[in-house]
């Protein structure tokens, strides 16, 4: 079925890429909203994603596996140069209405701000990484890819992406040392504190 | 990387929990992305070369007229700009503009000193260049006059002009390909382009 679906979206049918949407956007979004720490930007990298995939649809290979980490490397492009990618699709993009100012029920409301505060947290807890193992922790380890899709997704070699998530687990290992320092040595955790107390609360003591 | 590391790993970094993408939103984001696809029919990927090298010239035009629209004709309404001003792409494209940037505009010739128009016309619309484009000079008073008296080797005219000239014209910009000479006939040809069809400028 996978390869049908290869062959129309190669072809360029727009039957396609509604399924790709709905099969896929909302994987896209949590990944785009976690990178970004905002819902509005995951949203325009949603649609970004899959305007560059249209455009792009040519370079899909006629035979392989899911289409998702095709879709991921888009993305990835999309979050390291949104800008550009918008510029591209401006025309599209400007017609796309935004979201409630008010929602209808209060409940919603409150789950939004609950994900607006995990999301911050989130972006602050990836800003302690470099670029790469933030993009290679956020595709393996956050939205579930395997060693061998996040690899093709970025463009690289399984080896390096193995190696970015051992290097950022080291990283995050002595941030987490420095933070417990800082706590049983009775000083006060000022700045940045999430991932590290976040990390310590649910390790076992 | 093992599973138990891989497993330490998302102890050290929880991947946040939430939401997803609202039903609304999702449909909604759905729609807008088949609506362009179907208003942008499936073209074969394979070009000619020199419709290749006017592609990307015309991209940087479609950037420079989008960033210049007059504010009254954004189609994001007071609300849009109030919930999401930061994130939106437009808004970021605005904010990257930069007044030492240029302008780069390639038209094809079609012999002397005429343009192409019809094929203008046509890699405008290929490439979704949000500006009307006309064929006769304009009247109007604030409209910049670009004059363009070399060509390229090839015969298409290539111009390079700063953004912040053209900031200073908000309506549109005239392209005069060719040199006017006086007391002669008139060896040269013109494409305005406006950023509105609702505010052209009278024509001749």
């Amino acid at each position: 079925m996978e390869h049908s679906l290869r062959a129309r979206v190669r072809a360029g049918d727009p039957d396609a890429f509604a399924e790709l949407f709905d099969a896929h956007a909302p994987v896209l979004y949590r990944h785009a909203a976690r990178m970004t720490g905002s819902p509005a930007e995951a949203e325009d990298v949603v649609s970004l994603t899959f305007l560059e995939a249209w455009r792009l649809r040519a370079r899909v290979r006629p035979d392989g596996d899911s289409l998702q980490p095709w879709l991921f490397g888009i993305a990835v492009n999309v979050l390291r140069n949104t800008t550009r990618a918008a510029r591209r699709h401006q025309n599209a993009l400007v017609r796309l209405p935004p979201p409630d100012a008010v929602p209808d029920f209060a409940d919603e409301l409150v789950t939004r701000l609950a994900d607006a505060d995990r999301l911050r947290a989130a972006r602050t807890a990836l800003n302690h990484l470099r670029p790469a193992e933030r993009e290679v922790v956020a595709l393996c380890v956050w939205a579930g890819l395997s060693h061998a899709a996040a690899a093709e997704a970025l463009g690289v070699k399984e080896s390096t992406v193995r190696a970015h998530l051992s290097r950022a687990r080291a990283r995050l290992h002595r941030l987490t040392e420095k933070e417990l320092q800082r706590r049983y040595a009775g000083g006060q955790v000022r700045v940045d504190r999430a991932p590290a107390v976040r990390s310590i609360q649910e390790q076992p003591r | 990387m093992n599973p138990p590391e891989h497993e330490e790993l998302a102890r050290l970094l929880p991947p946040p929990t939430i939401t997803g993408l609202p039903g609304d939103r999702h449909r909604l984001l759905k729609d807008n992305l088949m609506t362009h696809l179907r208003e942008t029919p499936a073209r074969p990927s394979w070009r000619g070369p020199l419709l290749i090298g006017v592609a990307a010239p015309l991209t940087i035009v479609a950037t420079v007229f989008a960033l210049f629209r007059p504010p009254a004709e954004q189609p994001a309404a007071p609300m849009a700009a109030a919930s999401r001003p930061a994130t939106s792409p437009a808004h970021l494209a605005t904010a990257e503009a930069k007044p030492k940037q240029l302008l780069k505009l390639t038209v094809h010739s079609a012999g002397k000193n005429k343009i192409d128009f019809d094929r203008l016309v046509k890699d405008l619309d290929a490439q979704n260049v949000n500006v009307t484009a006309h064929r006769k000079a304009p009247k109007c008073a604030v409209m910049m006059v670009v004059i363009v008296p070399k060509r390229k080797a090839n015969g298409d005219f290539a111009v390079s002009i700063p953004l912040r000239d053209l900031k200073k014209h908000p309506v549109g910009v005239a392209f005069t390909f060719g040199a006017p000479k006086r007391n002669k006939d008139p060896e040269f040809d013109s494409v305005i382009f406006t950023y509105d069809s609702k505010i052209a400028c009278p024509e001749k």
